[in-house]
């Protein structure tokens, strides 16, 4: 890989058209003219893609939030109003349950859900779009937030799963998404007993957001226990969540 | 408001890009769903797009100056890519010419081996912590110089950022290669 040592920063400036047209046109002959050259300025090249894609998309996640966080509050005054009916209710029959009443003054399963889920964006972008026509629509109404439509997009697209473990995976996240806890669980869980993928990771913690939303606490404790005993991106998130629960 | 966001941006405060994107969206919101009949959420999602485009230009030097307003400079990119996605959506529900379609399925095949291997840098990257998160970032998204990240993530001076860089992206390369095995990257 280091035969040429290309250099990464030339790179980003040659895709930010920042290099003078004499350096860009040596490149550019050294790429038409030595195949191990090229070879070596596209993986530079894709790396710097990447990262370009990857906080494109963080950007687009923080965006997509500022929308969300409307939602949690609301899903969270109805929680509340509903923890006070119980409380009422609770006076009204004399039944002094203390450790009732404090069950309840811990976040709900749903409460929980709607702190931590965010969709997961599509790292397959643009690759998805391989000329068919419903692989390319499931991923792009997923991206723009359509999981009913994108489901049924992805059903029909998935022949065979074991093969397609990136687009059950996203089927599962749609469902998860759309509200169908149970649906995304058993999509997810395929996902984690396929082969090996850099998918599993995310698809553990969505694995526990889904256990959480269907209010399956027990097997969400286990997920997000699995997740804090890895040294993963979701081990911080695993432990608050864990701390939350009863 | 445009220079504060413009200078906002540019020193790193992503917050700026956000209240951009909070102070114009429902007037967007509003204005494609008049005029091309877009629904809530595909008004969002091109909205989105659209802030994201002002903030890449503003970063890479672009946009220092704008000569009209902010709004009317975002709903002009926002009509393009809601036009140009009317399109994208039309090419596939009238069918293309077969010719085309082969055309698009070998540049196809090439898109997908590239994007396979973005994927697969991406989840390497959700992986990498700090400061490797913020540099990178920095550097390659935000096009910040090496003297600029210093400032901005109180290192001692550039250098200091320069090496730490290179052990990030060596240490990403590593992992993808370890993904990949040697011979393929």
């Amino acid at each position: 890989m280091s035969d040429y040592n290309i250099d990464i920063d030339e790179v980003r400036d040659y895709l930010q058209d920042k290099l003078s047209s004499q350096r860009k046109q040596e490149i550019d002959k050294m790429i038409a003219s030595d195949p191990e050259y090229a070879r070596e300025f596209t993986q530079q090249k894709e790396l710097v893609e990447s990262m370009t894609v990857f906080y494109r998309g963080k950007l687009k996640q923080k965006l997509k939030a500022e929308d969300q966080a409307k939602r949690p509050k609301q899903v969270r005054s109805a929680s509340i109003s509903k923890r006070r009916w119980w409380a009422m209710a609770a006076s009204v029959v004399l039944i002094a349950v203390s450790g009732y009443l404090l069950f309840f003054s811990d976040p709900s399963s749903q409460e929980l859900f709607d702190e931590y889920y965010r969709p997961y964006y599509n790292v397959l972008t643009s690759g998805e779009r391989s000329g068919e026509k419903t692989e390319m629509d499931a991923m792009s109404l997923y991206e723009r937030g359509r999981y009913q439509e994108a489901i049924t997009a992805f059903q029909e697209e998935i022949k065979d799963p074991s093969s397609q473990t990136a687009l059950v995976f996203y089927l599962g996240l749609s469902y998860l998404a759309a509200d169908q806890p149970l649906k995304a669980i058993e999509n997810i869980e395929k996902v984690i007993s396929g082969p090996a993928s850099v998918l599993q990771e995310p698809a553990q913690w969505y694995l526990g957001l889904a256990y959480l939303k269907a209010e399956d606490i027990e097997n969400a404790q286990r997920v997000f226990r699995e997740i804090q005993n890895t040294s993963g991106s979701y081990q911080d998130q695993s432990s608050e969540i864990l701390d939350q629960l009863p | 408001m445009k220079e504060d966001v413009i200078s906002g941006i540019k020193n790193g405060k992503e917050q700026a890009v956000v209240e951009l994107y909070n102070t114009y969206k429902n007037d967007f919101i509003r204005w494609s769903g008049f005029r091309y009949q877009l629904d809530e959420e595909d008004a969002l999602d091109v909205f989105q797009e659209v802030v994201i485009s002002f903030y890449e230009n503003v970063k890479k030097g672009k946009l220092d100056k704008i000569n009209y307003q902010l709004k009317t400079y975002l709903f002009a990119i926002g009509k393009n890519m809601i036009i140009n996605r009317i399109k994208y959506d039309q090419r596939f529900d009238h069918g293309a010419d077969p010719t085309d379609e082969v055309e698009t399925f070998n540049l196809a095949e090439q898109e997908i081996e590239v994007n396979q291997r973005h994927g697969v840098i991406i989840a390497h990257l959700e992986k990498m912590g700090e400061p490797c998160y913020s540099i990178l970032k920095l550097y390659f998204y935000d096009s910040f110089s090496m003297e600029a990240i210093a400032n901005n993530l109180q290192y001692k001076n550039a250098n200091v950022v320069k090496s730490q860089k290179l052990r990030c992206i060596n240490e990403l390369r590593k992992r993808v290669k370890e993904h990949y095995g040697p011979e393929d990257l």
